[in-house]
């Protein structure tokens, strides 16, 4: 048996803080490397010892195998712990750990490799008796076998590349007359995002359940499975719900999948963790899809219902342990949920968000487990996945785990940051998540064009703009100690005083007269409110508004209030001001950075006449492409900025005369 | 320092009937002071609004910093007299602009063109004093035809006096701005022309010395308004503008910003923490009598109306119809003068010995005024109650640490005077409802009346027609009532204001912080004291 007193882990977030804990507990150092980025990352701060691989970007740090390998040899590490993502699933970067000398925490190199490519697993189980998608996914690449493949699959067919993952590349095709268009542009993509242009085709269903299983395989040929884990609530291709059990599975089901699960792993003699996804159809027929040879980020779910901690197991089989007999009769307990918190605007098609975390206050509450990566005054950037924590409640049942996990989302404070949060709440109630007959479609079906609508009710716009009146207030009035100086008394009243906030797009003009006691008559759009400040804290602020006793949190940032609302989370109002600053106004034809990024490419050169329509600019944020288009026809006047250059958020980017000028 | 202990009952009949009457009073000012809001007839403000421009008040408020306050003077000047209205056409008040305390004017353009009738001239010219003496920056916002022509002989004269003291302002280093939103012709062109910093805005702005159909007449040049006095003409052509604004909003954004980087040294303000009054300002209404001829104890006022209701008296056991005594408003140290009864030699002397002191300390004086005058009899004549009073009289006058003075109930004859009346200058001079200003009471006036009246014709040996005189005896009295009445007062400008008593403290807050925007140095010397 080897010994591991010392593990590097080679990633960040979440993830790296949730196998620090395991590791604490298990009394092994910890190592963490951190890009430039990360600098003041949570998952530094908590590791006993870390190293600075630089970069910015994933490909200068945290896919750098090199610096990686490197800072575990400079600090001593025993093993490495590769997380999610990243290079967790690079058989390359495994057999470089092993060939250090290191113990890569994880399958073998050769399990990897094989199970990275698509057509080679799906080869490899068919061999073995497992039922797999039906599908094409031969060496010949032309569109007419691709048609006759399709044909005989059967509409609707999935195309997708062979060396991809994370929906890049996928297309589905419903008729055989868009199968060349899609099989051209499909390729184009996969050249461009995996450097091959390989494709398969795939049996599309149309009504299908994504379930995996937790597995495990030692050194010493045993293999167990630790059950499933329903992951249909998906959007763009990647899980945000996860839970075990699954609604749908029935024990018999549950028992003839986790057989198919050990037989997938013993036929590719699978060691350490892993998961088997299965397409479930509506006909209850299953379909082995892949083989995620790492720790899911959905494993808590597993852990909350089975009580085992998997990031142990993965360390203690990695050191070659034998897998405990006993896991053979582990069952499932209570009911597990797990929600990604998402840095992200899902009423924007999830458009990915950053910015600085004013503030996040998890909620103690039973059953509550939170994996996080950030904390109050952590900053979310453009550079790495926006997924940024996870929330599992567990309970005794699946009514009951809903039910806290509704709770501890509403309770759940986070400021400054746009995140999913809301929308993890619709979810959790609507009926077709509740009675378990949703699918992978879920999301498409009932979210379709998603707005917030707590966001546009304006009895809680109110509220929200009442909150910022009162905290502004509260700031001007405690800029000095004299009452006498702020105070908006008046001797001969005419009109109410008045503070203005763009909430969500809304101008909402607060109009207000302070009369004592810290009390106040509001009037917002003819409705009229008795409004009295009970407490106002460092960011808390408490107030009974028409009788109506409530707690906000408040937090400050430049001229914009982010308001916490006690039941529909949160909000931004910013500070119209009074006066519009003649200088910095916007100039005519400026065009504007959406969101912090990257300069990816400049698509016009200055004094070039453009079209209405025409791509100016690409800007890249968080995985993500956006390109700025004109939007009137003009010509090229002025560019502030070059490629591969970074740009804050509402950065002119460049500026377009229009022809009437 | 030591806690003013209360003795009001307000469970007491005296207290609930006293009440009623003073609530009545109140409601009858909140309803004065509604009217004097008056902005001209609705198609006028209609016609005002759909060109895009603010109307008087709405600019002030726009001025004014968020949740500043705003102390508005003298506005119920000219009511009961035949000008344009309460208040005339000018708003003007105290309050703070970028942080700093200012005066702010504005002429309500809606009525008669903003052109001033006496009672507004009387209003400017009162404003432009507290302005001097308190050094307070002045804003203008301009929008007035000039001279009401009907009242140009009782305005000419005076009328130049606001155009000196912009000046004199000037030289000690008080600046004034104007904003011109509108005309501002002839006379009035001399307002934004001697200010210190002058905004036009766009379009609406026309100054000049003769309008279009002068100039024709004078010189048969033909030019419209805008070519001869417009803003832009004047911000690129003539100079008389510093700066163009393309709104009103950008008016008033400029002169914020123009308060803003002013370099007025404002004077080191020493305050104690403060601390509200211990009893509740509601009570006022029940204990300061609404008939002046009830006396009450002036104390039970001070004690809601000052900090942590504390007073520290001075000579308590002396003179005792006067109740002296140091206390702090806001966090403000303030020399106290109350009237608790008639004027007698040795209040009159404690008074005297109070206002040194507070000279010597350059402590603030604030007066309360319900004072019927000084005793009168043989023996208070023998005993010199004339020198004393005059010594009084010597040290307010003489006094040159700043004074506030409120009539908080009747204010007759050498009482106003010794008291700090409006002829001694008081910085700040306000009136509760119930007030009565007057030489004497008016049954007493009426009755002296019949004195004389009866005295003449028994010298004459007619016989006193008693029907006649009884006629005329209540003519005189209802007549000094009318005139000694508040709201006469204050139409009179003999006040900068009628209040709301239980608002005094809210008043006092403001006008602390306005007379501690100077240096409060007392006298170095007195007149002659007669001993």
């Amino acid at each position: 048996m080897k010994a591991i007193k010392k593990i590097l882990i080679a990633n960040r977030g979440e993830i790296a803080i949730r196998v620090m804990r395991t590791c604490r507990e298990m009394g092994i150092a910890t190592v963490a490397v951190y890009s430039d980025a990360d600098k003041d990352a949570l998952f530094v701060k908590q590791a006993d010892e870390a190293i600075s691989i630089g970069g910015l970007q994933a490909s200068d740090s945290y896919l750098n195998q090199e610096k990686i390998i490197n800072a575990a040899k400079i600090t001593g590490a025993d093993a490495i712990h590769p997380g999610y993502g990243f290079l967790s699933e690079n058989a390359g970067f495994v057999k470089k750990c092993t060939e250090a000398g290191f113990i890569f925490i994880g399958p073998s190199a050769e399990v990897v490799e094989v199970m990275g490519s698509k057509s080679r697993s799906k080869e490899i189980m068919q061999k073995a008796g497992i039922p797999t998608v039906p599908g094409y996914n031969g060496k010949d690449q032309s569109i007419d076998i691709f048609i006759t493949e399709s044909e005989k699959i059967g509409f609707p067919i999935l195309i997708k590349a062979a060396a991809g993952g994370g929906g890049k590349g996928m297309r589905i095709v419903y008729d055989k007359k868009e199968i060349a268009a899609s099989i051209e542009a499909a390729k184009r993509e996969a050249q461009s995002s995996f450097g091959e242009d390989t494709l398969l085709i795939e049996k599309y269903f149309e009504s299908a359940k994504h379930i995996e299983f937790q597995l495990f395989g030692d050194h010493h040929g045993n293999y167990t499975h630790f059950f499933e884990r329903e992951c249909s609530i998906q959007r763009r291709f990647q899980k945000i719900i996860e839970e075990s059990p699954s609604p749908s599975l029935t024990p018999e089901l549950r028992e003839k999948m986790g057989k198919t699960a050990i037989a997938v792993a013993s036929s590719i003699k699978y060691t350490n963790a892993g998961t088997v996804e299965f397409i479930l159809d509506a006909e209850n027929n299953f379909y082995f899809l892949e083989v995620n040879t790492r720790l899911q980020v959905e494993h808590p779910v597993t852990e909350e219902t089975t009580g085992i901690d998997l990031v142990r197991i993965q360390i203690e089989v990695a050191k070659g342990m034998p897998l405990k007999a006993n896991f053979q009769n582990t069952h499932q307990q209570g009911h597990a949920i797990e929600c990604r918190i998402y840095a992200e605007d899902p009423a924007t098609n999830f458009f990915p968000a950053t910015g600085n975390i004013l503030i996040w206050n998890e909620p103690h509450l039973n059953g509550i487990r939170y994996d996080s990566g950030v904390a109050s005054g952590s900053k979310v950037d453009i550079y790495y996945d926006p997924m940024i924590a996870k929330i599992i409640a567990k309970g005794n049942n699946r009514e009951e785990a809903i039910q806290k996990m509704q709770n501890a989302l509403e309770k759940f404070v986070i400021l400054g940051l746009t995140t999913n949060k809301n929308f993890l709440l619709e979810i959790l109630q609507h009926p077709s998540f509740g009675d378990g007959t949703f699918d992978t479609h879920f999301i498409n079906k009932h979210f379709k064009n998603y707005t917030d609508t707590k966001k546009t009710d304006s009895s809680i716009i109110n509220e929200v703009a009442i909150v910022a009146m009162l905290s502004e207030w509260n700031e001007r009035s405690g800029q000095t100690d004299n009452s006498g100086r702020v105070n908006g008394w008046r001797n001969n009243f005419y009109q109410n005083n008045w503070s203005t906030f763009d909430i969500g797009g809304n101008e909402i003009k607060v109009e207000y007269r302070y009369k004592n006691n810290n009390s106040f008559d509001i009037t917002i759009n003819d409705k009229n409110f008795k409004v009295e400040s009970v407490s106002i804290g460092n960011n808390s602020l408490e107030c009974i508004i028409n009788n109506h006793r409530k707690s906000f949190v408040v937090a400050k940032s430049k001229e914009e209030l982010f308001i916490h609302h006690p039941t529909a989370g949160s909000f931004k109002a910013s500070i119209i001001p009074r006066f519009s600053d003649v200088l910095s106004s916007e100039k005519p034809g400026g065009y504007k950075a959406p969101m912090p990024g990257e300069i990816v490419k400049l698509l016009v050169k200055l004094g070039e006449e453009v079209v209405s329509g025409k791509g100016l600019v690409v800007i890249s944020s968080m995985k993500m492409e956006t390109t700025i288009e004109a939007h009137s026809d003009g010509i090229v006047e002025e560019i502030f900025i070059t490629e591969k250059s970074f740009v804050e958020a509402n950065t002119i980017l460049l500026k377009i005369s229009s022809q009437e000028n | 320092m030591s806690l003013i202990k209360t003795k009001i009952n307000p469970q007491s009949e005296s207290y609930q009937r006293n009440y009623l009457l003073m609530k009545e009073k109140v409601i009858e000012l909140e309803q004065t002071m509604q009217k004097s809001l008056f902005q001209g007839e609705e198609k006028y403000l209609e016609r005002n609004k759909k060109t895009g421009k603010l109307l008087a008040r709405e600019r002030i408020e726009l001025l004014l910093d968020q949740d500043s306050p705003f102390l508005e003077l003298l506005p119920l000047a000219g009511i009961g007299g035949d000008g344009f209205g309460i208040g005339g056409t000018l708003v003007g008040g105290i309050g703070f602009v970028s942080n700093r305390l200012c005066i702010l004017t504005a002429n309500v353009g809606t009525i008669k063109g903003g052109s001033i009738d006496y009672p507004t001239l009387q209003k400017n010219l009162r404003i432009s004093e507290i302005a001097l003496e308190n050094g307070l920056p002045v804003i203008n916002l301009v929008e007035s035809a000039g001279a009401n022509l009907p009242d140009q002989a009782k305005i000419f004269n005076y009328g130049g006096t606001i155009f000196r003291e912009i000046t004199r302002r000037s030289q000690k280093g008080i600046p004034t701005i104007s904003i011109v939103f509108g005309n501002s012709t002839a006379g009035g062109a001399y307002v934004p022309g001697m200010s210190d910093y002058t905004i036009m805005v766009k379009d609406q702005a026309k100054v000049f010395l003769a309008g279009p159909p002068l100039v024709k007449m004078a010189t048969n040049e033909v030019v419209d308004d805008e070519a001869l006095g417009g803003a832009d003409m004047h911000s690129r052509i003539s100079g008389v503008s510093d700066y163009l604004a393309v709104d009103e909003k950008d008016g008033i954004r400029i002169a914020r910003e123009i308060m803003s980087f002013l370099n007025i040294s404002e004077k080191e303000k020493v305050r104690q923490k403060t601390v509200e009054p211990l009893y509740n300002f509601e009570e006022i209404l029940g204990l300061v009598s609404a008939d002046v001829r009830i006396p009450f104890d002036a104390r039970e006022l001070i004690a809601r109306v000052v900090d942590g209701s504390q007073f520290s008296e001075f000579k308590p056991n002396y003179g005792n119809t006067l109740v002296t005594g140091y206390a702090v408003i806001n966090g403000y140290q303030i020399g106290i003068i109350a009237n608790n009864g008639v004027l007698f030699s040795e209040a009159a002397n404690k008074g005297t010995q109070f206002i040194q002191l507070c000279n010597q300390n350059n402590i603030p004086l604030l007066f309360l005024q319900n004072i019927t005058g000084f005793m009168v009899g043989k023996k208070y004549e023998e005993e010199g109650i004339i020198k004393h009073g005059a010594k009084m009289i010597n040290a307010v006058s003489n006094s040159t640490v700043p004074a506030i003075t409120i009539i908080i109930g009747a204010s007759y004859g050498a009482g106003n005077y010794a008291m700090c009346g409006r002829a001694f200058k008081p910085r700040f001079l306000f009136s509760y409802p119930n007030s009565k200003i007057a030489v004497m009471g008016p049954e007493q006036l009426s009755g002296v009346m019949e004195i004389i009246q009866r005295d003449a014709a028994q010298k004459a040996g007619a016989v006193y027609d008693e029907e006649k005189g009884a006629f005329i005896k209540q003519k005189i009295t209802s007549e000094a009532d009318k005139q000694s009445n508040a709201y006469y007062a204050s139409g009179q400008l003999w006040d900068d204001g009628v209040i709301d008593p239980r608002e005094t403290r809210n008043y006092l807050k403001l006008c602390l912080e306005v007379i501690h925007n100077t240096e409060i140095k007392g006298a170095d010397g007195y007149g002659v004291f007669r001993m």
